[in-house]
């Protein structure tokens, strides 16, 4: 499994097209929005500085997380490469589980990125011990992505992944506030917002501010049962797709 | 001791209401090679996936060394080169076989690995960099990377150039000669006929025939005369030939008759100025063309 997760770590660091687009974007619009409206600002008991760091922090690794693995794993069940495996002694959940934790790593450079950006540009105090919080709850928060990702992989073509992942990472970042907060929205999008991924992985990671607006169990309980959720219906899709690739 | 590397009784795979394979029933013993060949669709590719443990059979058993290949532990003794496989890109080839040997419970050593698969000149690639020749030796390296003591190949030669096939043949044969068991598909008859020791025909899902290449070519009660001559004279032998089928590959001529005997008394009266001679009992591709006419009548 290790060996594995070397070989998807050394994909990544030298493919990065997409993992740009994960800094690029989450980046942009925590500079451009911090600039728009003031920093300081107070909001759910922090600044806006420090909200929307998490909440672009949490943007980026959802997006990394998702994108590792759904265009690719579509690409090489289609080219051959899984069937390959499937026939090596490498156990199924040896290669799920390496697959899913090159998608979990692969979150890290977006959220250490706007963490920087946090602390050196607009200038969030935190103690270490946060800062340290911080990281590993936007870590934890991409979890149940990457078994989206896997799902994903699963279910599109490697033609209609690449769009299909993209149209899913925004549509979700958007509907679960992370690109306004849900007070600057319509009230029902606040209601839809508490049962998504994205709202709850950002809410949790708020904790550390002391910002978050749901008890953490329950947001780590709503994160917990999307993940074991996307995780049996990837398998169940796995197991389904061993039966028809190879006819 | 059970000695039958590869065992199929009486299997059947269905996918709805297909049936890809009908009652198959073989057995090969280690150390043999073993040609599978049939018309696209046969179900040589659904065989192969059995064998690889990759499918279940629908009926009968399968076994490969005496297990059943969808236990890790049987797939851990067994390697496989497909057809048309895309190598994960952004992987250097070293890498990928260092990944591959790590899957296995007893690899070769890395730079047998290498040597084998010729793959020295390509080990600080990308695969995505790799031309389709290259890429098939890298598959053939990944295929023997765990020293498995029973070879798939599905296709291996397929858009290899001239040197790589007789350099891959080598391999096979002394692959075969210590001992490890070898199963693969070809379109190139006569790859089968030289280096396979039995060949198993498909068709329509069926095992239709179960023979050593030199029983196949004598089904046909024809032989095949080859020999070398220089162009201008195919044509006159042709005419000298009626009943016969001349064909000429580069200098080489074949002609496929049923009484070679009478054939040559001909060229020799007429001073033909013929060199190399060869005469075989039958042709592969004649026995085999013939059983796929019949198979077609059903």
């Amino acid at each position: 499994m290790t060996a594995l997760l070397r070989l998807e770590i050394a994909r990544m660091v030298r493919n990065m097209r997409f993992l740009v687009f994960t800094l690029v974007f989450p980046a942009g619009f925590y500079l451009l929005y911090t600039e728009m409206f003031r920093a300081q600002i107070r909001l759910a008991g922090t600044t806006w500085a420090g909200y929307y760091m998490v909440s672009m922090a949490v943007f980026g690794a959802v997006g990394a997380a998702l994108g590792t693995l759904g265009t690719r794993l579509a690409a090489e069940r289609a080219g051959g490469w899984v069937r390959l495996l499937r026939a090596s002694p490498l156990a199924a959940a040896h290669y799920v589980g390496a697959k899913l934790a090159a998608a979990v790593i692969a979150a890290v450079p977006a959220t250490l990125l706007l963490l920087l950006l946090g602390a050196l540009v607009n200038h969030v105090a935190l103690t270490a011990g946060t800062w340290l919080g911080l990281f590993l709850f936007v870590i934890a928060g991409a979890v149940p992505f990457a078994a989206l990702g896997l799902l994903l992989g699963y279910l599109f073509d490697s033609e209609s992944a690449q769009a299909g992942q993209v149209l899913i990472w925004l549509a979700l970042s958007l509907l679960g506030g992370l690109w306004m907060p849900l007070e600057a929205m319509p009230k029902v999008f606040s209601e839809i917002a508490l049962y998504l991924p994205t709202f709850r992985a950002a809410d949790l990671a708020r904790l550390a501010l002391g910002a978050a607006s749901r008890p953490a169990l329950q947001d780590i309980a709503v994160l917990l049962a999307y993940t074991l959720g996307l995780g049996a219906l990837a398998w169940w899709r796995y197991r389904s797709d061993a039966e028809r690739e190879y006819a | 001791m059970h000695d039958a590397a590869l065992d199929f009784i009486h299997v059947g795979r269905n996918y709805g209401h297909v049936q890809a394979l009908r009652d198959v029933s073989f057995e090969a013993r280690k150390g043999e090679v073993v040609a599978l060949l049939g018309p696209n669709g046969a179900g040589k590719s659904t065989a192969i996936a059995l064998m690889l443990g990759l499918r279940a059979p629908s009926f009968g058993r399968v076994t490969v060394l005496g297990e059943d290949p969808r236990r890790e532990g049987t797939r851990g003794r067994i390697g496989a080169m497909l057809q048309e496989t895309a190598l994960p890109p952004g992987v250097k080839v070293a890498e990928l076989l260092a990944f591959q040997r790590s899957l296995y419970p007893r690899p070769l050593p890395f730079d047998a690995v290498v040597e084998r698969g010729r793959v020295g000149d390509l080990l600080g690639l990308r695969v995505e960099r790799l031309s389709g020749g290259q890429r098939r030796r890298v598959l053939f390296a990944l295929a023997v990377a765990g020293d498995p003591e029973v070879l798939f190949l599905d296709e291996p030669t397929a858009g290899m150039d001239t040197e790589s096939r007789a350099f891959f043949w080598r391999e096979m044969d002394e692959l075969s000669h210590s001992g490890r068991t070898i199963l693969f598909t070809t379109h190139y008859l006569e790859e089968a006929d030289r280096h396979a020791r039995r060949i198993l025909l498909l068709q329509g899902g069926r095992l239709a025939v179960d023979a050593t290449p030199e029983q196949m070519r004598r089904r046909t009660g024809e032989s095949t005369m080859k020999f070398s001559i220089s162009p201008d004279w195919v044509e006159k032998v042709a005419g000298l030939l009626p009943d016969c089928r001349v064909a000429a590959h580069g200098p080489r001529v074949s002609v496929v008759t049923a009484d070679a005997e009478a054939a040559l008394r001909v060229l020799f009266a007429h001073d033909v100025p013929l060199h190399g001679l060869e005469v075989t009992a039958g042709s592969l591709e004649e026995a085999l063309l013939q059983l796929q006419e019949g198979g077609d009548d059903r």
